[in-house]
């Protein structure tokens, strides 16, 4: 019990070490990004569909005078579509803009970099470039996402995730 | 590289450019040289005179050598001649590689600096030779000091190219204009949707967009004369290897053209003004021996027409000899024994722009290498233009591209298919129809898997947008029919099936990602008026999606009856005014088809006139619909009549006539035959092996159109 409120402590003493990750969900699982890496949350927006394009790609979006394409976050895990409404992210990582579609976004939670687990030996390959390690929660999994790996050119060089994995994950 | 570095290149870049126009204009027109050999003067000296400031010593040796040169040329110490010229020109591009030198790596280096002494010493020698020679009877030359410097010129190098030169006023303009945005937003904000002046601050916001955007448009645009300005240069030195005397016309300079154009058509311009020098303009001996002046003349010509900036680069040279574009492209294997023997001129001449092909005897340092006219084309279609070529053996040929004012905005044709929207844009779009649902059945035949429709007795593939991108089709109930536009690109003509048509729009591009270009139907996006996003089908490449070849054959049968019958081939709208009669009137006098209530019709003086857009248009009823039409609205019912408007447009003086018709029939091309004796203003024709009537009154004024079009 002390040695748990130590490291608390430590978390908030050693500001170099702390994170502030943006918390989004798809299906039951929480995931996180630096907020650092997210321009806006621009909410439900109404996405254009891409006919021919990669199964990853929900679609476009306008945002500030451009056009956005945006990640369906849901069918890189591959999850079925999403009924209700979602959440729009914009990213911003080296210079490429784009859009993350989530179920929802939670709030801001700073955590320690100590904290962070790598990913687990048995995750199967998909999920190891998309996730980055994870953070223990006191209610869950935290896993954190990196915003390069997510980006439309780098999914479609990966060839990971040409078509739908209905029924992988969900 | 510090600020001042960097602007002093520019800058002389600038200079240097302008130098090399005055220079090749200087030996074409010796006679009033002192505005010029001024203006070189200048030109040297500031690049001189910079230089040393800046501690380029090398550059400042050579600038000074010149600046002796062109001293005791401006002095009316020397004459210009043709061997005065190469050397400054010379000069120019040994400043030309040191600053080029600076720019990438900072110095001026030292490695080369042998070359300059050998330069230098040219250049001296210049001088003394010509101070001997110079009559001195040659009248002092004045140079008039306050010779205003030519408007902002884009460089060679690529600096210059990623900058822009603004007028200062236009750059205030836009600083108003996004100052009244503002102002307007926040009195926006402060009302709300609900307030009274909501609509009049909505129109303002209007008006200051629009101006804003045109200010912006106007702002990108540059003169074409920045990229004429380089040919007289290229030309000479061209003409002087390749053994020609050309002569270099230009007009139209003036003409603006997005800058992103400017620099597309770049490369294209330059290298058909290569192949005219090379190919086009004969050795001076032959051209003698043809009848025409040993000087060549290549002419460039830049002119607005329709929306888009035509190019026009015409020679009067050898022309294109259509039996050895036939052996060539036989002997490369771009096309049959067989299919050469039938092809026509036009189709021919097409042949040029096909990959791998040069017609040039032999390979030559400056062009005929294989690639060629294939690239021109392939850059100018890039960018949504167009190219067309015109040869007569003997008398030259006309090369003519055709490029969109500006990339950015397009007109463009809303229309849904799925569910989802796209916008085709109007330059492909020929014509639009309509099947209603209970044609829909036998409107389109079958012939195997693929599926076509009659369009004026010729088959026209039929592509289902729908399909074709895997969208969801829509059930049976709710349909209407649906919308076919006859599209053509690159060759290829085709319908394609959509849904529902939406307004068209003038349409901003906006780029797509990466990911999305891979997917090569879309050539970008665009945010419609009800701020929904729309994809730009990009027509060309749909076409080769769907499977749609070219069609060659097509075109042709049209050119055949252009060659044969001169001219008199002209679109028709072919109608029903006198009942059973064929009438037609030529397409072009044919503003507006409208279908007007009987009881709008009014009468002065026994003629009926119709209220028409704040204009009062006398209408014409040969075949006494009005009365016919009358007489049944007596009886009961509602009626309502098609008019023609016909004529005005502005540049005529005939007044706008509407033309009372019972139906109209069709569109099509038809042949005239013969002008009828007893009227006239009346001719006969055939279309489509039917007599019909041709009223030629209104085609005076279209005519000249017509002309400039062919």
């Amino acid at each position: 019990m002390k040695i748990q409120e130590r490291d608390a402590v430590n978390e908030i003493l050693n500001e170099d070490d702390a994170v502030s990750l943006c918390s989004m969900f798809a299906g039951s699982e929480s995931f996180g990004i630096d907020t650092r890496k997210i321009r806006e949350v621009l909410g439900n927006r109404d996405l254009q569909r891409v006919p021919m394009a990669p199964a990853f790609i929900g679609g476009v979006v306008p945002y500030r005078g451009e056009v956005l394409t945006t990640v369906d976050f849901r069918a890189l895990l591959g999850m079925g579509e999403h009924t209700e409404a979602s959440c729009v992210l914009v990213l911003e990582d080296g210079g490429e803009r784009f859009g993350l579609v989530v179920d929802a976004v939670g709030g801001v939670v700073t955590v320690s970099r100590n904290m962070l687990e790598g990913n687990p030996c048995t995750l199967e390959s998909r999920g190891k470039w998309l996730f980055d390690g994870a953070f223990k929660m006191e209610k869950g999994l935290l896993v954190q996402l990196d915003p390069q790996k997510l980006r439309p050119s780098r999914l479609a060089e990966a060839g990971l995730f040409k078509d739908r994995m209905n029924g992988e994950q969900a | 590289m510090d600020d001042l570095t960097k602007e002093f290149i520019a800058e002389s870049q600038e200079g240097l450019d302008r130098m090399e126009r005055c220079l090749t204009e200087l030996e074409t027109r010796p006679g009033d040289s002192a505005q010029l050999v001024g203006e070189i003067f200048r030109a040297v000296h500031t690049i001189k005179g910079t230089t040393g400031f800046l501690g380029f010593e090398r550059l400042e040796k050579l600038a000074h050598a010149g600046e002796h040169l062109l001293g005791s040329l401006r002095e009316g110490k020397l004459v210009v001649t043709s061997e005065l010229i190469s050397g400054l020109l010379r000069l120019m591009d040994g400043l030309r590689s040191i600053l080029a030198l600076i720019e990438a790596t900072g110095s001026e280096g030292t490695r080369v600096g042998d070359e300059d002494s050998a330069l230098i010493a040219e250049l001296a020698a210049l001088n003394e030779e010509g101070s001997v020679a110079a009559g001195a009877g040659s009248a002092a030359i004045v140079v008039g000091q306050s010779i205003a410097a030519p408007a902002a010129v884009t460089g060679v190098a690529a600096l210059s190219d990623k900058t822009l030169r603004i007028d200062v006023e236009v750059l205030n303009r836009m600083m108003n204009l996004v100052g009244e945005l503002v102002l307007t937003r926040n009195q926006m904000l402060q009302s709300g949707v609900e307030a009274t002046n909501f609509p009049e601050l909505a129109r303002r916001l209007d008006s200051v967009t629009a101006d804003l955007r045109e200010t912006v448009m106007q702002a990108r645009m540059q003169p074409v004369g920045n990229l004429f300005g380089k040919f007289p240069r290229m030309v000479r030195d061209l003409a002087q290897t390749c053994g020609r005397e050309v002569r270099i016309e230009f007009s139209g300079q003036e003409t603006g053209l997005d800058k992103s154009l400017l620099e597309a058509i770049k490369d294209p311009l330059t290298h058909a003004v290569r192949n005219a020098v090379d190919h086009g303009i004969e050795p001076p001996n032959v051209r003698v021996m043809a009848g025409k002046p040993s000087e060549g003349c290549l002419r460039l010509r830049a002119f607005h027409q329709s929306g888009s900036v035509v190019i026009e680069l015409a020679d009067d040279g050898a022309g294109i000899a259509i039996e050895r574009v036939l052996a060539k492209a036989i002997e490369r294997g771009l096309v049959t024994q067989e299919q050469a023997a039938d092809m026509t001129e036009r189709e021919a001449l097409q042949l040029i722009f096909l990959p791998g092909f040069s017609t040039a005897a032999a390979v030559t340092t400056v062009s005929g290498r294989g690639v060629g006219m294939d690239v021109v084309r392939a850059n100018v279609e890039k960018v949504g233009g167009s190219v067309e070529l015109e040869s007569k053996v003997g008398v030259g040929t006309t090369l003519r591209l055709r490029v969109p004012l500006t990339l950015a905005i397009v007109p463009a044709l809303v229309v849904r298919s799925g569910g989802q929207s796209f916008a085709l844009p109007q330059s492909a779009l020929v014509e639009l129809v309509y099947v209603p649902k209970r044609d829909e059945e036998k409107a389109v035949e079958r012939m195997g898997t693929a599926e076509l429709y009659r369009l004026r007795e010729r088959l026209l593939p039929v592509v289902w947008l729908d399909r074709l991108l895997g969208l969801e089709t829509r059930s049976g109930e709710d349909r209407h029919g649906f919308y076919m536009a006859v599209l053509e690109a690159e060759g290829c003509r085709y319908g394609l099936v959509v849904d529902d048509l939406l307004a068209p729009e003038e349409i901003v591009v906006k780029p797509l990602s990466a990911v999305l270009k891979e997917i090569g139907l879309f050539s970008g996006a665009t945010v419609l008026g009800s701020g929904m996003l729309a994809l730009i089908l990009d027509i060309g490449a749909t076409a080769a999606r769907a499977g749609v070849k070219p069609v060659e054959e097509e075109v042709g049968e049209i050119e055949v009856l252009d060659g044969n019958v001169g001219g008199a081939e002209v679109s028709l709208l072919v109608f029903e005014a006198r009942a059973r009669e064929r009438t037609a009137l030529p397409l072009d006098a044919v503003e507006r088809i409208e279908s007007v209530p009987l009881t709008q019709i009014e009468y002065a003086g026994g003629r009926p006139l119709l209220q028409y857009r704040g204009e009062l248009l006398p209408l014409r009823d040969d075949g006494g619909v009005l009365t016919e039409l009358e007489e049944m609205q007596e009886r009961g019912g509602e009626a309502s009549v098609t008019v023609l408007i016909c004529g005005g447009s502005g540049k005529g003086e005939m007044q706008r006539t509407g033309m009372v018709v019972r139906r109209v029939l069709d569109v099509s091309g038809g042949t005239l035959i013969e002008k009828d004796a007893t009227s006239g203003e009346v001719e006969l024709a055939l279309v489509k092996e039917k007599l019909t009537m041709v009223h030629r009154e209104f085609s005076a004024k279209a005519a000249p159109v017509w002309k400039e079009v062919a």
